[in-house]
Parts: C-alpha cells; sequence; structure tokens
C-alpha cells in the first residue's frame, strides 16, 4: 500500500493548489482525479480576475483565450451600463489552465494519478485509508485528506459533514462555445430578465477569434422539467446569435449558498467547490478555489510540521479562508436573497440608474446600491455589508 | 420507481448529484448513476438537469444503471 502525507481528492484549481502547495514544503502528497484527462470536460464559463492569478498562478499566455476590461450590463428592455473593472480579466482556457496546474503540482513532487476516484475513506487513528478505483492503486494511506471533489461533493459526507444544497442554493447551468459571432471585444456582456434566465443571468464571454462562450444559469428552484437551461439558452441562441455554430456545450452546477460551517475535521479539510465557495451572487469560483487551496494546503504543512491532525489545528484553515474570501461570500448570499426576487421592472429599472454612473467609478456596491435604490431594507444591507 | 439516465444527453456536470437529498446519484468519470435502493422519487434531479437528461423511470423495463 502507497503511504503518503497528505492525498488530495480531485485535481481541479483548488486541488492542484492544494498539492502543489504541500509538495514544495517537501511533504509527499498524491493528487487524485477520478476523470481520465484532468480539465476535461469543462464546467466553467472561464472568467477570472487577474488578481488571483498574480497571486497564485502566474499569468501564462499558453492557457489565456481572452483579456477584458469591464462588463456591459444589460437589462430585459435592452438597456445597458457599463462597468470598467478595477483589474484586468481574464478569459481562460480552463481545460489547458487545469493541466498545467495539476501538472506543476506534479513537476513540484505530487503523485498524479488519473481514473483515481476515491470511492471510500476508512478513517484510522492516525491516518486514513483511502479506497480508489484506479487499477494499481486501490488503496493508499494518508495523514492528512484534502477533499476538492467539486460541485457533486460526494466525500465530505462520507466523514459527517453534509453538502447536499437546497434548491433555492444552486444555479444550474448550460453554456455553448459558440463561433462565428460578433460581440463586444475587450468586454463581458451579462443580461439579467425573468423571461432570459429565471433568478440568475446569461453571459458571453468573449474568447477570441469571434467566439465566445454563451450561457445562462437559472436558480435551482425555478428550473423545470422542460423548462430547463437548455430551453432557456436555446431560445437565447436563436435570438441572439442565430446563425452561431456551436462548437462546444458545457453544462455545470455553480453553488448560490454560504460556504460550508464546516470545512474541516479530524484529519481533513475541504476546498474548492466542494466547500461551497463559489461567489452566491456571481457564480465566480476560480480565485476562492485557489485561494482555498493554498491555505489548506499551508495548514497542512504547519500540522505535519507539528506532528498534529487534530479539528481543532486543522480549524485554522476555515478561519484563514474566512478571513480572506469567506466573509464576501456570506455577504453575498444575504444580498442575493432579495437578488433573485426582482422582477423584470425592477432590473430595468436597475440599469437605467446604473446607466447614469460614471463606468470607472461603477462598482459592485455601487451596482447594488442602485438595484435597491427604493427598498431601505436591503439598501443598508448593502451598506453595512460592504462598508463596515 | 427510481430515475433513469440518459447518457446520451448527459453532460455530467454534477449539478443533480449535488442536490439529491438521498445521496442516490454519483458522477463517475463522465457519467451519473443511480443507486435506485436510495432514490425517493422526489424529482429534484429531473428539475435540476439543465439537459433534460433525468428521466421518470417507465414501470415495467428490466433497468441496468451501470450499462445505461
Amino acid at each position: 500500500m502507497k503511504y503518503v502525507d497528505v492525498l488530495v481528492a480531485g485535481a481541479g484549481p483548488a486541488g492542484s493548489q492544494a498539492a502543489l502547495t504541500v509538495a514544495q514544503a517537501g511533504y509527499s502528497v498524491a493528487l487524485l482525479e477520478k476523470r481520465p484527462e484532468v480539465g476535461q470536460p469543462v464546467r466553467c464559463a472561464e472568467g477570472v480576475s487577474e488578481k488571483w492569478l498574480l497571486k497564485h498562478t502566474g499569468v501564462e499566455k499558453t492557457w489565456i483565450d481572452a483579456e477584458v476590461k469591464g462588463a456591459v450590463l444589460r437589462s430585459p428592455d435592452g438597456n445597458k451600463a457599463v462597468m470598467e473593472y478595477a483589474e484586468k480579466g481574464y478569459i481562460l482556457n480552463r481545460a489547458r489552465f487545469d493541466r498545467y496546474l495539476a501538472w506543476r503540482a506534479a513537476d513540484s513532487g505530487a503523485f498524479l494519478l488519473t481514473c483515481a476516484a476515491v470511492t471510500k475513506i476508512d478513517p484510522c487513528e492516525e491516518f486514513f485509508i483511502v479506497k480508489t478505483q484506479h487499477s494499481t492503486h486501490q488503496e493508499i494511506r494518508a495523514t492528512l485528506l484534502i477533499l476538492a471533489d467539486g460541485i457533486e461533493s460526494r466525500l465530505a459526507p462520507q466523514l459527517g459533514i453534509p453538502t447536499v444544497l437546497k434548491p433555492h442554493d444552486i444555479e444550474f447551468c448550460l453554456q455553448y462555445t459558440l463561433g462565428g459571432i460578433a460581440y463586444d471585444e475587450g468586454y463581458v456582456e451579462m443580461i439579467g430578465g425573468n423571461e432570459i434566465a429565471p433568478g440568475g443571468y446569461a453571459w458571453i464571454f468573449p474568447k477570441g477569434e469571434k467566439k465566445a462562450n454563451v450561457g445562462l444559469g437559472l436558480l435551482g428552484g425555478r428550473s423545470l422539467p422542460g423548462l430547463n437551461a437548455q430551453f432557456f439558452l436555446d431560445r437565447f441562441v436563436a435570438r441572439r446569435f442565430p446563425d452561431a455554430s456551436i462548437i462546444r456545450t458545457v453544462a455545470g452546477a455553480v453553488s448560490a449558498s454560504e460556504p460550508l460551517n464546516k470545512m474541516c475535521g479530524e484529519g481533513f479539510m475541504i476546498v474548492g467547490d466542494a466547500a461551497r465557495l463559489a461567489n452566491p451572487l456571481t457564480g465566480a469560483g476560480i480565485g476562492n478555489a485557489l485561494e482555498s487551496g493554498t491555505l489548506a494546503g499551508q495548514t497542512a504543512v504547519r500540522a505535519l510540521a507539528a506532528g498534529k491532525r487534530n479539528k481543532e489545528f486543522l480549524e485554522d484553515y476555515q478561519h484563514d479562508l474566512m478571513k480572506s474570501v469567506g466573509h464576501v461570500s456570506k455577504k453575498f448570499y444575504r444580498i442575493k436573497e432579495p437578488f433573485v426576487k426582482f422582477s423584470d421592472t425592477d432590473i430595468n429599472r436597475m440599469i437605467q440608474v446604473a446607466s447614469q454612473i460614471d463606468p470607472s467609478r461603477m462598482t459592485v456596491a455601487g451596482l447594488l446600491e442602485a438595484a435597491f435604490k427604493e427598498n431601505k431594507a436591503v439598501l443598508s444591507l448593502i451598506r453595512k455589508a460592504f462598508f463596515s | 420507481m427510481a430515475v433513469r439516465i440518459d447518457h446520451g444527453r448527459c453532460c455530467s456536470c454534477g449539478g443533480c448529484v449535488a442536490v439529491c437529498p438521498r445521496g442516490a446519484l454519483e458522477l463517475k468519470a463522465l457519467y451519473v448513476i443511480v443507486n435506485e435502493k436510495l432514490c425517493n422519487d422526489c424529482a429534484l434531479c429531473l428539475r435540476a438537469c439543465p439537459v433534460g437528461a433525468i428521466l421518470p423511470e417507465a414501470p415495467g423495463i428490466r433497468r441496468n444503471d451501470e450499462i445505461r
């Protein structure tokens, strides 16, 4: 049986980042991916802010498809408001990005395995015995576990932490990568409206060479058989890009919930989408995943150095994470609730007000203030969330 | 009863797995399987699926989820 200091389940951005951090500190780490190829199939709209890349990965041309400097926000009545980002954004090639991160971890000493789904975790006194579906490495013994098994998160429940999402706390998404289309180069576009994407929004993310990720998400409670994301996306694309080729179809689900209450236990930590870290309002998840992977990796290194694996020691990870990005997600969650109840009239009015704001001065807080101009209760919530 | 997954349509997003209150669904490498012993026909997954790949099982049809 193979023995490692840390086993990471899932080689997405969070898992690979955790494995890299542990490997760089000189501890042994296995990085297990259940799929035959890291990064495929993609389940992402692929947008990320430059600040997260500068902090965690650097910027490599090979996995960047396009650069964006702002967002065009469009209301159901066709009005638009423009937001210039304070930091540049990138549209990634996630398949290449994920491969790069996994390989970087492996190159630093992590033991990367594909076709290696974790099926069962047996907690023992001082370690875990992890059963996998890999043909050779069917059992691996690990002192610490980092669970990075994504939105479907089936491993944390085995260790007593429930991760099931309520329908109103998840967005079900579908996206086509369209070819041969025209759009605003350098801007992402987001389109609101209950006829377009009930409880969510539609997006157009430029990928360069007349290609773009065009997709939408529906709030769980509003998706119905026959009136699912595909129905709404097909209708949106037929109206906006009737002649476009569909190069790729990407389905995905994004949590729109608060982060997990408990992200660690005896000997293990939960990172990325599995810890429900995506932004509950925007769905952005890559930055938080990278951050959580790094922090969990750092905590694992400290725990190994101290010879500790108890829950109290690993709670440092959750504490660090909530301080860095978790508290922002919690704030957005409180605003999401009133936001998803918006009627089309509300959205029209929000964009109308926002279109008067100087694009270089518009912020998410400013946009939300415009949105809830006439709702004093929510307005005070936003001010509390962003300014205190 | 339980549900049936149309593997020709499933894009393996895992959304149904995330909302299943019984842990009856599992995303394998590239497709979803159903544990019919755990499924209680709540139909949350039918509503979740972005591409309509989850269907109510027709009575009288023999099931073989691993192969399907």
